[in-house]
């Protein structure tokens, strides 16, 4: 009721406004139709008669007198009349008014109900249109929801298929890149391999031939001659000294390899490969090493 | 299974081997050295104050390396420059000059009767320094700088502890006068700045250095017997600590200064070892055999004792270890071993051992049990190990006279003990000064 009275809270005052406007129309119509006021009562006169005259005047006297009693009765029977006739136009007015508020009173409950109706009805109708809004947002949603995650999906079964592409390729080139490293490799290691056993073949028809055998002689023995051996140089001790060498014989360096001695020791075995410059040349310059090995193993 | 190719094969193969070289090169043994002395050029140092110092440093530095033997300093007039600051050294010059190592220093004033020495070893092959090294010391006592500085260098140089700041003690016998007169005399160890501890007409003999190096222990015959007196160096306070009837001789610190091992005749006239407090209180007897045993000595751990004893007919010696159980012999080689010394180390004996008709000082492996002579006199005594090991003196006779020597442990370095004059005998090196 209160929701209905805010909603119609315009049209409620125009139709109180205007009921009253008509009550007050009808009360001043009553107003306006009232008879004039009543001629004013004229108090009977003070005489005192005295002759036939004066009772011809008395008689006269009397006989206005009955007239005035019957004009006095008439005119309060009709001023009786009157108040009667006032009283039922009046009643008559309340009756009418009674009737109209009535008439008023039902036309504003049917307005009312008529009102109240359509706000149901527009109400439902709201109730209706909202309901259909928010199924057409949730389809839209759902919608848009069906399309994303196939969208995603999309996108995730095409970047696993790149990257399950880019990794096969990239598999099969470290493949490729280690074959032929390995392969580089091996031919590396042949070569070497070949290198060495060609020293080594080299080496030891240097150290069978009698020359070969001399000049490794001459060197052993001048390094020994300049090694002073200290006194922790005792036997278990070995060392190992690569000695690069000029052709002239010249030792250009002296690289400490391996050595179980102490400082003292190291420095006497670089200090006599140093003293022992130049070192003694082949006979055969074709014999030259560039590189020597000297392994120092004191015996008592 | 694939099949392995021969080249694969090899490969692994030589890979396996430790001393497979990365590439064939020529290698050759060296199983030989020389026993040489380490040419080394001790350059005289820079001086920057006034007056003359009364100490050359770089001559006292030289001779204490000479005296080792283990190396050969330069005649000053061969060498081509004389560098005082590392700037001005150039290694080629001593290469040229076959100089293994070169020292140079610097003296600069440091103070009322003070300097300042900085000095700096270089070896020449390698070209780099291998000490900078600088040190404060009074004008008066350079000498004790200089015997510090070449104990540093031989330390740097050899692995091993210099010992030219440590001392020796020695008897000598002056028969000058109307009367032998024999003195107890404490030195430098290049027998510098000798100092008589103790003087008397009477015997002095077997001086015993305290392993703290603040006491000595000697035998002296002054009272008319022999007697074991222990005295202070510092103040020269002595007490006797064995005054018994009959012989009371050949006093041996323990390795931690609190007892005394020594030789007494005891009861029975028979030679016996003892031990005693170090206040003389407490004796215990050793050994009991009817034999002569005497000339104790401690292994370095307190734990037994080694002596001379002729239980088996000649001298040898024995150990007995002092928680019980009977003498061992260790010496079996030659007819004569006697008056032992432990190396700081334990694992070598120096002896007196009969070679050929000679006393001579020998080397005996303890675990090896072999001996090895080291010196070439005929009538060597009283070796003493220095307190680094490496060297043992000893007393020898040169014309006639008794006088003081050193050799290496390995017998490749024999020297004279120069400035010791006179008949002299029975050396002992002082411990490490503290």
């Amino acid at each position: 009721m209160l929701e209905f009275i805010r909603e119609h809270a315009l049209s409620l005052a125009a139709a109180v406004a205007i009921h009253g406007l008509l009550v007050a129309v009808m009360v001043a119509g009553l107003s306006l139709g009232r008879p004039p006021a009543e001629p004013a009562y004229r108090p009977p006169v003070q005489a005192t008669v005295v002759d036939a005259s004066e009772l011809k005047a008395a008689a006269e006297r009397k006989e206005q007198e009955r007239r005035a009693e019957e004009r006095r009765q008439e005119a309060a029977a009709a001023e009786k009349e009157r108040q009667e006739e006032l009283a039922r136009q009046r009643a008559e007015a309340e009756r009418e008014a009674r009737q109209e508020a009535e008439r008023q009173a039902s036309l504003e409950a049917e307005e009312k109900a008529r009102e109240a109706r359509l706000a149901e009805e527009r109400r439902k109708a709201e109730e209706i249109r909202k309901a259909e809004e928010a199924r057409k947002a949730e389809e839209r949603r759902q919608e848009e929801a069906r399309r994303k995650a196939e969208e995603e999906a999309r996108r995730k079964a095409e970047e696993e298929a790149r990257r399950k592409a880019e990794e096969e390729a990239r598999r099969r080139a470290e493949e490729e890149a280690r074959r032929k490293a390995e392969a580089a490799r091996q031919a590396d290691l042949e070569r070497q391999l070949r290198a060495e056993i060609e020293a080594e073949e080299r080496l030891m028809s240097l150290q069978s031939s009698a020359e070969g055998q001399a000049w490794i002689g001459a060197i052993q023995d001048r390094v020994e001659r300049n090694w002073i051996r200290p006194a922790s140089a005792t036997p278990g001790l070995q060392c190992e000294v690569r000695v690069s060498q000029i052709p002239g014989g010249q030792v250009v360096g002296a690289e400490i390899l391996r050595c179980n001695g102490d400082e003292t020791v190291q420095r006497s075995i670089v200090a006599a490969v140093m003293k022992a410059s130049p070192l003694p040349t082949p006979s055969d310059p074709a014999l030259f090493e560039r590189t020597i090995i000297f392994i120092f193993e004191p015996e008592d | 299974m694939k099949r392995l190719s021969l080249p694969v094969i090899l490969l692994a193969l030589l890979s396996c081997l430790p001393w497979a070289p990365a590439a064939a090169e020529l290698r050759i043994q060296i199983t030989r050295g020389v026993s040489e002395a380490v040419p080394i050029a001790v350059v005289p140092f820079g001086w920057s104050g006034g007056q003359a110092l009364p100490l050359d440093v770089a001559a006292v530095v030289a001779g204490d390396l000479a005296s080792s033997g283990r190396f050969a300093p330069m005649d000053r007039r061969d060498m081509v420059s004389m560098p005082s600051v590392p700037d001005d050294l150039v290694p080629a010059d001593w290469r040229l000059l076959n100089v293994d190592v070169v020292v140079i220093g610097q003296v600069v004033p440091a103070g009322p009767g003070k300097v300042e020495i900085r000095f700096h070893v270089f070896d020449v092959y390698r070209g780099q320094a291998l000490m900078d090294y600088s040190l404060e010391a009074p004008v008066n006592n350079l000498r004790a700088a200089a015997h510090r500085i070449a104990d540093m260098i031989f330390e740097r140089l050899t692995g091993v502890p210099g010992v030219f700041s440590t001392r020796i003690a020695y008897v000598s016998v002056d028969r000058s006068g109307d009367q032998e007169v024999y003195r107890l005399v404490v030195a430098d160890a290049d027998g510098a700045s000798p100092t008589v501890i103790a003087e008397s007409p009477e015997p002095i003999m077997s001086p015993a250095w305290s392993p703290d190096g603040r006491r000595m222990a000697y035998v002296s015959f002054e009272s008319g017997n022999s007697a074991v007196y222990v005295q202070e160096l510092a103040t020269g306070r002595r007490k006797p600590v064995s005054e018994a009837p009959g012989i009371n001789g050949a006093p041996a610190w323990s390795p931690d200064g609190r007892r005394l091992a020594m030789t007494l005749s005891g009861v029975d006239g028979n030679l016996d070892v003892f031990v005693v407090n170090a206040d003389g209180s407490g004796r215990q007897r050793v050994t009991t055999n009817p034999a002569i045993d005497t000339e104790a000595a401690w292994a370095p751990d307190g734990r037994s004792l080694f002596f001379t004893s002729d239980r088996a007919g000649g001298p040898q010696i024995y150990q007995r270890n002092l928680a019980g159980g009977p003498p061992r012999r260790v010496t079996f080689e030659g007819v004569y071993n006697a008056r032992p010394r432990v190396s700081p180390d334990g694992k070598t004996l120096a002896v007196v051992h009969n070679d050929r008709g000679n006393y001579r000082i020998a080397a005996v492996d303890l675990d090896r049990g072999t001996v090895r002579v080291l010196s070439d006199g005929r009538q060597d005594e009283s070796p003493s190990f220095a307190p680094n090991g490496s060297l043992i003196i000893y007393a020898t006779r040169d014309r006639g006279e008794a006088v003081l020597a050193a050799v290496s442990v390995d017998g490749r370095v024999q020297q004279r003990i120069a400035s010791t004059e006179g008949d002299v005998r029975e050396p002992v090196w002082s411990p490490y000064r503290e």
